[in-house]
């Protein structure tokens, strides 16, 4: 337990890599700056493990550092998700809406539209459902 | 739509509805994944199959199965956990609990990021309990309310307090992590931290501090015992951050700080063992343990007051005895005032932070125990009056300085403002008159202090008097130019007599308002002094004509030599009136005797004013004239004759008044108000009457009562009856009438 705690605290400390890779059904790979990747719910706890986000109720609770570390981490940790149900046009929508999403949050400029084809709507919605983003 | 119209919508996956066999398999993967969890083998899973065959049993309204299976497995490990738990002995229940809390969450967080979506979708819309708080909530039933666990872990809790209350080390980080733990699991608005621990730690806590203040305060002294309470009140206070919760400070600390500070408050301030009274008698060497005493009590707002109204019952008793023993002494009893002043001054600023509350019962006490004795106006007034009379030899002007502004923070204190500047008025016209010199810097230096105390109207007369000498002196300077001119070359002293041989007048004009003389019969002078006097009194009232200039010889001084044998030759310094007296002598023969009815009706010198110049000639001291008779008194027929075997070692002698007992300065103790000061005030009180009236036209009786005490209050304290006679004696006179339909209201009649 004490192994895994120092290395989750290792990967911490050395910020993690920068960009992560996620996999499309078809085995097509997209390296993706993990900020922007983070912007899914899902991608995010895939990656950060047992460090997520707790719920709301924080005030209650001890201050951070009293958290439990990360006693274990599933495979993704390692930053290489594979999406065995997601096809590639879709996942490539998914991530140029990372980036659109990242560029415009929070900017003075005029927001344009983010185009989607109409016939990949769906199963964006579906995509994105899943992803929590 | 373009051209092409072909609007396909196809499911996100191709395969069709789940059926009930297939959730089956893909729950008992996942449930197979959350036991691999607890047993620490995540990393061999994969977050997004996990996620995924979560999602599609969810997505596929196997959400219920999902969730109850998911919390059976949960509660089930637990269950186990919990057997594990119960039956460690007390000495490990403590890390035994707190290692299983650490790895419950550790995989209660995994557990919730895979079913994340469960808790996005399912849980809020069959409005359940998100995954996480269901394994709090089983960690608390199952575990921590075990019949087995739940009181031993009070109990471990609690001792553990108890051993370190009794200075022994604990493991903090163990009382930290379940004492967290047990207020993380405070989820349904059930607080469990609260209810399983912190009621009974605070009860415990009220009765060990009850006992143990009760017991160390019955064997050891109040400094000693604040000195306890301060380590303990930190103790406790360390033990909140170290691992309470923050939520029981505010209860602790209250709860402490009654047991020791409230419960005792009484005892601390009287007790004769170092309590706040005992400690203020000798404030100088305790200071630190008063200063800890009201560090301690303004922790507790309430029992503050108490020490003010001890700090302001002390003061007060203080001043009391200083009034009673001293009081007949007065330089004694200022210097006393001063050093008692400076002692809880710094009782103020020091041990209560002075802060204002503490300064104003201060100024509370002072004023109470001085205005309850008329007598320390007076006080305050013959002690400046000795400062200005022999003090600052050699002083420097700061130091008079600073010994002012203490006279002024005393007279500060005083009520009666009025009855002081009579006193005052008094001591500085007899200054101001036997000096022969212009008035020090000190004695301007006091009146404008006095003015910026009291604003320009208090010291108006006083500033008068001033004017008055610096005038005198002008007109002397030109009378004595005007004699020497209008008699060339003659002497100006008048030759008169051989015992008399130099007659130089030095008259000093006072204005009639502003000086505290009475004018009383003028006695008949000598004629040698006579004959200097009118030829002034010409020239004066040809230069301002108008005037009317009456002689006070009562409170003159005059230079006579006197030839008592060959060999005793003496310039004798005496008042006015002694010289008088004396000079009858020379119209006798040699050895002659006179009555005092004689005396009186030669000179025509009131009667006890007589007998009191002609007592100070009969001294033991100045013994210039012989009484017949034995004993103090004076009768009628008392004769007194020239002392021919008088001698001193000085050539000149200065031959001082004897002060007479019943025609004393000094009032008696009672609060009696001089009759002057009472003429004033009523004169005041009615200048003020009208004042308003003019400027309100009317006024309610209570309004008027309100604002005259206002407005006078710089001065002094009025009375309701008294400003109430004021207004019947303005309503005789016709500058008030009642109103015909309100009794209770005046108009002012132009």
């Amino acid at each position: 337990m004490d192994a895994v705690a120092t290395s989750a605290m290792d990967s911490d400390d050395v910020k993690q890599t920068p960009y992560v890779k996620l996999i499309s059904a078809e085995g097509h790979e997209f390296w993706v700056d993990r900020k922007c990747a983070n912007t899914s719910g899902t991608i995010k706890a895939m990656l950060s493990g047992p460090r997520g986000q707790r719920p709301a109720r924080a005030s209650r609770r001890p201050p951070a550092t009293q958290r439990p570390r990360a006693a274990g981490q599933f495979t993704e940790s390692s930053g290489e998700i594979k999406f065995p149900e997601i096809s590639t046009p879709i996942l490539e929508k998914v991530i140029q809406y990372f980036y659109y999403k990242l560029r415009y949050t929070n900017s003075q400029v005029r927001i344009p539209e983010f185009q989607i084809d109409p016939e990949m709507a769906l199963e964006l919605l579906m995509a994105s459902n899943f992803l929590d983003c | 739509m373009s051209t092409k119209g072909k609007f396909v919508i196809k499911p996100f996956r191709p395969h069709c509805q789940m059926d009930a066999e297939q959730a089956q398999r893909i729950w008992a993967q996942l449930r197979l994944a959350v036991s691999e969890i607890y047993n620490k083998n995540a990393s061999v899973l994969s977050f997004e199959e996990l996620y995924r065959n979560a999602y599609n049993l969810v997505l596929h309204k196997h959400g219920d199965l999902l969730y109850d299976g998911v919390q059976e497995t949960v509660e089930m490990r637990l269950r186990s956990v919990a057997e594990a738990v119960a039956s460690s002995p007390d000495e490990q229940l403590l890390s035994q609990i707190c290692e299983q809390w650490k790895e419950h969450q550790v995989t209660m967080v995994m557990v919730r990021d895979i079913l994340m979506y469960m808790d996005r979708t399912y849980v809020p819309q069959n409005k359940k309990m998100a995954v996480y708080d269901v394994g709090l909530r089983a960690f608390r039933e199952t575990i921590t309310r075990h019949d087995h666990v739940r009181d031993r872990l009070r109990c471990v809790l609690l001792e553990n307090v108890r051993i370190e209350r009794a200075g022994r080390l604990i493991d903090q980080t163990g009382m930290r992590c379940a004492l967290y733990m047990l207020a993380d699991l405070g989820i349904e608005s059930s607080s469990v931290y609260e209810e399983d621990f912190e009621c009974f730690f605070l009860e415990e806590t009220r009765s060990f501090y009850r006992n143990e203040s009760r017991a160390f305060l019955a064997a050891n002294t109040c400094p000693d015992y604040l000195k306890k309470v301060e380590s303990r009140l930190n103790e406790e206070q360390d033990r909140v951050p170290n691992y309470l919760h923050a939520s029981t400070r505010p209860k602790l600390e209250h709860i402490v700080e009654s047991e020791l500070i409230s419960a005792h408050a009484a005892s601390l301030i009287n007790s004769r063992d170092g309590g706040f009274m005992s400690l203020l008698d000798m404030s100088e060497d305790r200071m630190s343990d008063l200063a800890r005493m009201y560090a301690l009590f303004s922790r507790v707002p309430a029992t503050l007051d108490l020490l003010r109204g001890a700090l302001f019952e002390h003061v007060y008793d203080a001043g009391r005895r200083l009034v009673d023993t001293a009081v007949e002494m007065p330089v004694d009893f200022l210097e006393g005032l001063l050093l008692l002043r400076s002692k809880y001054d710094a009782v103020v600023t020091l041990a209560f932070r002075g802060e204002t509350a503490a300064q104003k019962r201060l100024k509370e006490a002072f004023e109470q125990f001085l205005n309850a004795d008329a007598r320390c106006a007076s006080c305050l007034v013959i002690y400046v009056d000795e400062l200005m009379r022999r003090g600052f030899k050699g002083a420097t002007e700061r130091d008079v300085e600073r010994q002012l502004d203490q006279v002024i923070l005393i007279f500060r204190y005083l009520n009666d403002k009025d009855v002081f500047e009579a006193y005052y008025k008094q001591h500085l016209a007899k200054r101001l008159l036997h000096a022969r010199s212009m008035p020090s810097d000190a004695e301007r230096s006091m009146l404008a202090k006095l003015k910026s105390e009291c604003g320009y109207q208090f010291t108006t007369k006083l500033e008068g008097m001033f004017t008055d000498i610096r005038f005198s002196k002008d007109a002397m300077d030109k009378y004595r130019a005007h004699t020497t001119r209008t008699s060339p070359g003659s002497e100006v002293h008048a030759v008169v007599r051989p015992t008399i041989l130099a007659l130089d007048l030095d008259v000093t004009t006072l204005t009639a308002g502003y000086w505290p003389m009475q004018a009383t019969n003028t006695c008949r002078l000598p004629a040698a002094a006579q004959a200097v006097c009118e030829p002034f009194e010409s020239f004066y009232l040809k230069q301002h004509t108008g005037r009317k200039l009456t002689w006070l010889t009562s409170t003159g001084s005059a230079e006579i030599r006197a030839t008592f044998s060959q060999a005793a030759k003496h310039e004798l310094t005496v008042s006015t009136y002694m010289m008088c007296i004396l000079v009858l002598f020379n119209d006798l023969d040699h050895g002659a005797e006179i009555t005092f009815a004689a005396l009186a009706a030669q000179t025509k010198i009131p009667r006890n004013e007589l007998k009191r110049h002609v007592v100070s000639l009969c001294t033991p001291k100045h013994r210039i004239l012989l009484k017949k008779s034995k004993g103090k008194g004076v009768s009628d027929d008392d004769a007194f004759k020239v002392n021919i075997k008088y001698s001193s070692k000085l050539k000149r002698v200065r031959v001082p008044l004897v002060a007479m007992k019943e025609a004393g300065a000094h009032p008696d103790s009672s609060d009696k108000v001089p009759a002057a000061v009472e003429e004033d005030r009523r004169h005041l009180c009615e200048a003020t009457v009208v004042r308003i009236m003019k400027a309100r036209k009317h006024a309610k009786h209570n309004d008027l009562i309100a604002e005259v005490t206002r407005q006078l209050s710089q001065r002094f304290f009025p009375q309701p009856q008294f400003i109430k006679k004021c207004i019947e004696s303005l309503l005789e006179r016709e500058y008030l009438e009642r109103d015909a339909s309100d009794s209770k209201m005046y108009i002012y009649m132009a």
